[in-house]
């Protein structure tokens, strides 16, 4: 059944007289990137090229080239992201303990009001409350608090439908076998639930991207102040040329936390 | 189920004794006055049973469906705490013990087998081992004899994951991971519930002979009277509350059926499935002038016998011993035997 080739931890080396046990190996052991990953960064290069090659020809007033060049626009991007990144990793750290309290039998009681909190967070018009806090405090903190409030339910939510679809036979064996609370919760539910957690981070990672430029009023920075300024003095080309770039971060962005989902992902589901 | 007579020892109640009961590695489980009645609930799942299960036996849970079987076996690891009742294991009381601690020292085997699916197979197989923090070199030749013990090749399961593997594999896993470290008590739960009958019949055979060389203290729950009879060295017929309608060997299930409910558990063919029971060499067996074409060995059982003569059409068949004739069985014998049991079976 199988072929005595030389072993090679962590590599793999097809070879023409791959037997079906080698074969098998190959399959279980899938990696994490695939060619198909490449047709979103290439169809945003795609349109992000074109944009460029357009502007470039374009003849810029100075309200216009002021924004649109290339050292502002990096560094609105990178706040952007730095921004929105944030407040992903905020909700994380909030709403997956959230979810692991409210799925343990213990705790289990105080599913409903967790999740009345989260839906308020959601429910509350976002827009309104960003000017309103804009009147008390302004900068980084407010907005990612404000939105982290805003996207907490997303991860949440998946957390608890994670948690709770891991199967129940292998929860009672787990448990069967001598494996303490703490162990089956890190060790067999939280890898189990990867997919499903990382499915509500990215909706969450999406949702701040494209809500960020909503708190361009507190200065917290990114594509919101370019965005709105030239919705304001109008200067279309501008705001089209942002609102795209708004756009393909959150595709990009969405990209790479797929990728990431998948390494965070045990070999055994993937 | 009558051993070799040398090995055939008459104990209180025609209780039978395999090789497993010499074995040490087995401990009791004493199970008295055990209820567990769930929130909620008027009438308690499990309602004071009492129960003792012998080292080194199999105790066959068999009863219809929420009589409260699964409910009074996972009392015994303490995935269910009772609500009144002790549990002794090898004399001690397990509410005084670690529960964590407790389970790593009982085999656990339930129908949804519940191999981890991002654990490869020989990290399932090892979970008990390292939760016990043996050494490395240790848990993996451990692994490797277990796959091997189970029947399934360790260097070409070792490293699949649980999905790669068919429901009968599976469930051999499964067996293995319970048995890693070596428990003395095993709780089975189902665990050939979802295969097919031809693999739920090679399993049970393979389990039967693993035993043999373990001697493991095992509970064994299935709905199967069946598989109660072929695996059980003793079996407990329960009905609702988990109440024993009846506990005892098979043989003497089969024989005497403590009552109505018992009876129609066993449902038909009571006469024939005794047959099962009894050895071929247990008859006087005629002289052997008349050779049949066909042969049972000393050690069949009476019912692969009337089976042979049945389907080949035959009165009587030669019995031989070593591939050796030694007399002859009739149709009659049997007929005989199945009107006028053998008072004492191991007289
Ligand atoms: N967690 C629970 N909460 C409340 N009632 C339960 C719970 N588990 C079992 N029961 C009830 O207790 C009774 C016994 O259940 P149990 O699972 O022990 O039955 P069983 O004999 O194993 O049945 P089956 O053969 O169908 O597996 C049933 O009436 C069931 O509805
Ligand atoms: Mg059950």
């Amino acid at each position: 059944m199988s072929v005595e080739t030389p072993v090679q931890p962590d590599t793999e080396t097809p070879t023409q007289d791959e037997t079906l046990a080698v074969d098998f190996k190959s399959s279980h052991r899938r990696n994490v990137l695939a060619w198909r990953d490449l047709v979103t960064p290439a169809l945003v290069a795609l349109v992000l090229v074109g944009l460029y090659v357009d502007i470039s020809r374009r003849d810029l007033d100075t309200i216009e080239s002021n924004v649109l060049n290339r050292e502002s626009l990096t560094d609105a991007t990178l706040q952007h992201i730095y921004v929105s990144v944030s407040i992903a990793v905020l909700v994380m750290l909030v709403a997956v303990p959230a979810g692991i309290l409210v799925t343990r039998r213990r705790t289990r009681r105080l599913a409903p009001a967790v999740l009345a909190v989260a839906n308020v967070g959601q429910a509350a018009p976002s827009l309104g409350l960003l000017a309103l806090v804009g009147i008390y405090a302004i900068g980084f903190w407010p907005v990612v608090l404000i939105l982290t409030a805003y996207s907490a339910l997303s991860v949440l939510r998946n957390t608890i439908v994670g948690l709770e679809g891991v199967d129940r036979g292998v929860l009672d064996a787990a448990r069967g076998m001598g494996m303490s609370a703490a162990a089956v919760l890190m060790r067999v539910e939280l890898p189990l639930a990867v997919p499903v957690i990382g499915a509500g981070a990215r909706t969450a990672l999406v949702l701040a991207v494209g809500t960020v430029p909503l708190g361009y009023a507190l200065d917290a920075g990114g594509l919101g102040l370019p965005l709105f300024g030239a919705i304001k003095t109008n200067r279309p080309v501008v705001t089209f040329t942002i609102a795209v770039m708004i756009a393909a971060l959150a595709l990009l962005m969405d990209w790479a936390a797929g990728i990431l989902q998948r390494a965070a992902t045990p070999k055994g589901i993937r | 189920m009558p051993e070799n007579p040398t090995t055939v020892e008459p104990t209180e109640t025609g209780k039978q004794t395999g090789p497993a009961a010499h074995d040490a590695r087995g401990v009791p489980i004493v199970l008295s006055e055990l209820t567990k009645t769930y929130p909620g609930q008027a009438k308690p799942a499990v309602d004071a049973v009492s129960m003792e299960i012998p080292a080194g036996e199999i105790v066959v849970l068999v009863g219809p469906s929420g009589c409260g079987k699964t409910t009074t076996m996972r009392m015994v690891n303490r995935l269910i705490e009772p609500t009144s009742g002790t549990i002794t294991i090898g004399g001690d009381d397990v509410t005084h013990l670690d529960d964590v601690q407790l389970r790593r020292r009982i085999g656990y085997v339930i129908q949804q087998i519940g191999l981890i699916p991002h654990l490869s197979i020989a990290q399932n197989v090892a979970l008990v081992p390292k939760l016990l923090k043996w050494d490395k070199a240790r848990i993996r030749s451990r692994v490797d004899e277990m796959l091997t013990t189970v029947g399934l090749d360790p260097d070409d399961y070792r490293d699949r994951y649980p999905r790669q593997l068919s429901g009968g594999q599976q469930q051999r896993v499964g067996v293995a991971r319970a048995l890693a470290a070596d428990p003395p008590i095993m709780l089975m739960d189902e665990p050939f519930g979802a295969v097919d009958p031809i693999t739920r019949s090679r399993l049970q055979d393979e389990f039967l002979s693993l035993q043999q060389q373990l001697g493991k203290t095992i509970v064994f729950v299935t709905h199967d009277f069946d598989e109660a009879l072929k695996l059980g060295d003793r079996i407990a017929v329960l009905r609702e509350g988990s109440k024993i309608a009846q506990y005892d060997t098979p043989e003497q299930i089969l024989a005497h059926p403590a009552d109505e409910f018992v009876e129609s558990f066993i449902g038909e063919g009571a006469a024939l499935k005794r047959l099962n029971f009894e050895r071929v060499d247990s008859l006087p067996l005629q002289d052997d002038s008349v050779q049949t074409r066909e042969t049972v060995d000393v050690s069949s059982t009476l019912h692969a016998a009337l089976d042979l003569m049945v389907g080949k059409g035959l009165r009587q068949v030669t019995v031989a011993r070593d591939g050796r004739p030694v007399g002859m069985v009739r149709v009659d014998d049997i007929l005989d035997r199945v009107n006028r049991p053998a008072e004492d079976p191991t007289a």
